[in-house]
């Protein structure tokens, strides 16, 4: 099953017009295609205001584009769809965000949280949902007593492990994460990845890692797209190759990593 | 956050007042001495005594039964309103900030026309149309109110659909009545419990005032606005009269007012360091 | 070299429901003109409540105790208002998020002057003159324009270096920056730890630099303190520390960030061994 982007062209209404009922628009996305396969990684790198954030909601279906299509496994995404197609494409996407504290609703409790998940499922009662949750938090290196705390009890990174015990709770095909690791501490960043690579080696997930960390990239990913204002200008198809980036602003990006070199010191 | 409220000493002072008063009004026919209907010209502006603890009206009707009595239309109608005027408020204004687009464009037109209205003027035409009558003045009144809320609530609704959690649920599928319902009214709950206590002064003193204006409820049936009316009548001569109902009109609304600025500070997330 | 700042025997504790609660257990360091300290920990740390303390920023419901030596005095318990003399202009912080250390309300030049003014007895030509060569030394091109500019007009990058020119141009005798990359992308990151190497290169200042990521302080720190639950679990030079780790937490951390970069470098340069940290 694939995910495909044609031509996506978003916009938005631009805040500051020129006239006084003026409908010109600031174009966020500007015709982006891309493809994402089963069971690889693929990630979406650029800065703040190129749209990958943007272009992650299109791909999750909660951003109607413009123009150009999104399918996946050959079905529209935002078009009407027959019982049968809804059938398929149900539960297929799932998405993390970065801020995890805004993610969750502050008054629920962890099992509330994983529970609104669970229940979309077929054959799922509240009696078998409670091993279902073990199961999961156990998945993302949490304990069964975490289920009666709230969102403010947990730390950032346990936090964002719960946000991905609810994704994970669907089965979904492809995971969207959303600069899922940027608002972590160091060391937790390296901790959660090496859960979703553990979780992709487990399931066969497909994700989608949006971020502006190359680092993050090499260690994840299959694939690279660099997306430059709202436009796809360097394509790396094999993670190996991205010594070999030709575009400048990808360049440029690679050059800014910083290194762990304490001999720069003096 | 109920914590925090039983802790604030102001909150639970205005809370224990408001259910004396409640509880007074439901119980009035227990506690009050005399009947609030009967009249004797002869015991006409008794002062306080036994018999009278607050004393006789202009018609020799005991002023604390009338009190007793009064509570009903006073508060009771004003729930009422409050509750006609948030449901239809919070109906309107979730849909509007939920579902956007056109449908937003209209509700969001509505409610401009309804606030360009002048609120007392539109009561009193209302009421004119209508008739005068009880269930007239709540149905004008929520005529009035209900943009108001309707555009406060979508303000807030607009500030939420953003939130990682909204659209989570949407991206799972979640149909709308579910997400509204779940996640949406409560997080509003806080800031539309703070707006009805602070609301809830201005329905009393609404219906209050078109009893003095003659347009609520009618005489003989006691109301603390009635009351207040009939006693301006003799204002030079007696202005005791005006003394019980408008202190007690007085001490109600504010004690509302307070409870509402309580709310306020108890639900402000910068003191929630739990 | 002298010392600009001694810290001995620093606690902070705070009243959590009716509980005390120990942020920062006894800390001691210096930090040397023209050195950079670098405080390496995580969220909640205790790392940024260290220089709050220091600097007089923590509210009444914080108990500092302690001794924090700036210029011969105590800064710790010190009266607010004499406290806050120094504050922005000997010893000036660089907080983390850019966008919300600014007013949204006012523009930029008038931010910066507002700063100088309340320190200096400069006039306002002055003044005017000395924010274009904040700008100008940030390499921030139309500086007219810019100083003319909103906030939210700019990005967090260029914020980011107003904020450090701002800093430096009331010539402090210490510079705290508290996590000044975090908040930023990749490209504005890496110019700013530049920045911040030119200071070090060209100015007497001590500086005191926190953050979480080991790279980053790798970069610019020549003195590094780890901290972990309120407490010192290692301290040295970073070359040392990052070679020698010596407790369990700091082998923790460098080994995960060890194992990142390992696969950074790995897919840069195929074929070849590259060890980090050698």
């Amino acid at each position: 099953m694939q995910l495909t982007a044609k031509d996506v062209v978003v916009s938005f209404r631009k805040e500051q017009q020129k006239t006084l009922f003026g409908r010109e628009r600031q174009v966020v996305l500007k015709g982006v295609s891309l493809e994402l396969k089963k069971g690889e990684s693929l990630a979406l790198v650029g800065e703040s205001g190129s749209g990958k954030s943007t272009l992650g909601r299109v791909l999750s279906g909660l951003l109607k584009p413009e123009q150009g299509s999104v399918c996946l496994g050959g079905i529209p995404l935002y078009s009407r769809h027959s019982p049968a197609e809804k059938n398929k494409l149900r539960h297929k996407i799932s998405i993390v965000f970065q801020n995890y504290t805004a993610s969750v609703n502050p008054r629920v409790r962890v099992r509330d949280i994983l529970w609104e998940s669970l229940r979309t499922l077929e054959g799922m009662h509240k009696a078998k949902s409670q091993q279902e949750m073990i199961r999961l938090l156990e998945q993302v290196g949490l304990s069964e007593e975490y289920l009666s705390r709230y969102p403010h009890e947990l730390s950032g990174g346990q936090l964002q492990r719960v946000c991905i015990a609810r994704a994970v709770a669907l089965n979904p095909a492809f995971i969207v994460l959303d600069e899922a690791i940027s608002s972590l501490d160091a060391s937790t960043q390296t901790q959660v990845m090496d859960l979703l690579l553990d979780l992709k080696a487990q399931y066969g997930f497909s994700y989608l890692f949006i971020t502006h960390d190359l680092t993050a990239v090499t260690y994840m990913c299959d694939r690279v797209l660099f997306l430059y204002k709202g436009n796809i200008v360097e394509k790396v198809n094999r993670i190996e190759e991205l010594p070999f980036i030709k575009n400048p602003y990808a360049k440029e990006l690679l050059a800014s990593v910083i290194h762990l070199d304490p001999a720069m010191v003096g | 956050m109920l914590k925090r409220l039983l802790h604030n000493k102001m909150a639970m002072v205005c809370v224990g007042f408001i259910l004396m008063i409640v509880l007074l009004g439901l119980l009035a026919p227990v506690l009050a001495p005399h009947d609030p209907y009967y009249n004797n010209i002869l015991n006409k502006f008794q002062a306080p005594s036994l018999e009278y603890p607050l004393g006789t009206d202009n018609l020799g009707r005991c002023v604390f039964s009338r009190m007793l009595y009064g509570v009903r239309p006073t508060l009771f109608l004003s729930f009422l309103t409050m509750a006609g005027t948030i449901g239809l408020g919070l109906l309107m204004g979730l849909l509007a900030g939920y579902l956007k687009g056109k449908v937003d464009e209209v509700i969001m037109r509505i409610i401009d026309i309804m606030l360009s209205f002048p609120s007392q003027i539109m009561v009193l035409a209302v009421i004119a149309l209508l008739g005068v009558n009880i269930q007239n003045v709540i149905i004008a009144n929520v005529f009035i109110k209900w943009a108001w809320y309707a555009r406060m609530i979508r303000t807030s609704v607009v500030q939420y659909t953003d939130s990682g959690f909204i659209l989570f649920a949407k991206s799972i599928g979640h149909n709308t009545p579910y997400i509204l319902w779940h996640h949406m009214l409560p997080c509003i709950a806080s800031e539309l419990v703070v707006l009805a206590s602070l609301d809830m002064g201005w329905a009393i003193l609404n219906i209050s005032t078109l009893s003095f204006l003659g347009l609520g409820v009618q005489a003989p049936i006691p109301e603390w606005g009635a009351m207040l009316s009939e006693a301006k009548n003799v204002m030079a001569s007696r202005p005791e009269q005006m003394l019980v109902p408008g202190v007690s009109l007085m001490l109600l609304v504010a004690a509302f007012n307070m409870l509402g600025d309580c709310l306020r500070d108890v639900m402000d997330p910068k003191e929630a360091r739990s | 070299m002298s010392t600009v700042l001694t810290v001995n025997n620093l606690t902070v504790k705070v009243t959590e429901k009716k509980q005390m609660k120990t942020l920062v257990a006894d800390m001691s360091f210096t930090v040397a003109a023209g050195q950079c300290l670098g405080i390496l920990g995580e969220s909640g740390s205790g790392k940024s409540m260290t220089c709050k303390a220091i600097t007089g920023l923590l509210d009444r419901s914080f108990h500092s105790d302690g001794e924090a030596i700036f210029s011969g005095s105590n800064l710790i318990g010190m009266e607010p208002n004499v406290l806050r003399k120094i504050r922005g202009k000997d010893i000036c912080m660089i907080l983390q998020n850019p966008m919300t250390s600014f007013d949204p309300l006012c523009r930029i030049g008038a931010q910066m002057a507002e700063g100088m003014a309340a320190h200096t007895e400069l006039s306002k030509v002055s003044i005017k003159e000395r924010c274009f060569s904040i700008l100008d030394r940030m390499q921030i091109r139309n500086p007219e324009e810019v100083l003319l500019k909103y906030p939210h007009q700019l990005s967090g990058g260029m914020l980011q270096r107003i904020m450090i020119g701002m800093a430096l141009v009331m010539e402090p005798k210490l510079l705290i920056a508290d996590e000044p990359t975090t908040a930023l992308d990749s490209i504005t990151q890496y110019s700013v730890v530049e920045e911040f190497k030119k200071i070090k290169e060209n100015n007497r200042v001590g500086m005191i630099f926190i953050s979480h990521d080991l790279g980053v302080l790798s970069q610019i720190a020549d003195d590094v303190i780890v901290m972990h639950n309120a407490k010192i679990m290692q301290r040295g030079k970073t070359k040392a520390v990052m070679t020698n780790p010596g407790d369990e937490y700091t082998k923790f951390l460098l080994a995960k960030k060890k194992a990142v970069m390992q696969k950074f470098y790995q897919v840069l340069n195929p074929g070849n061994e590259v060890s980090v940290c050698s």
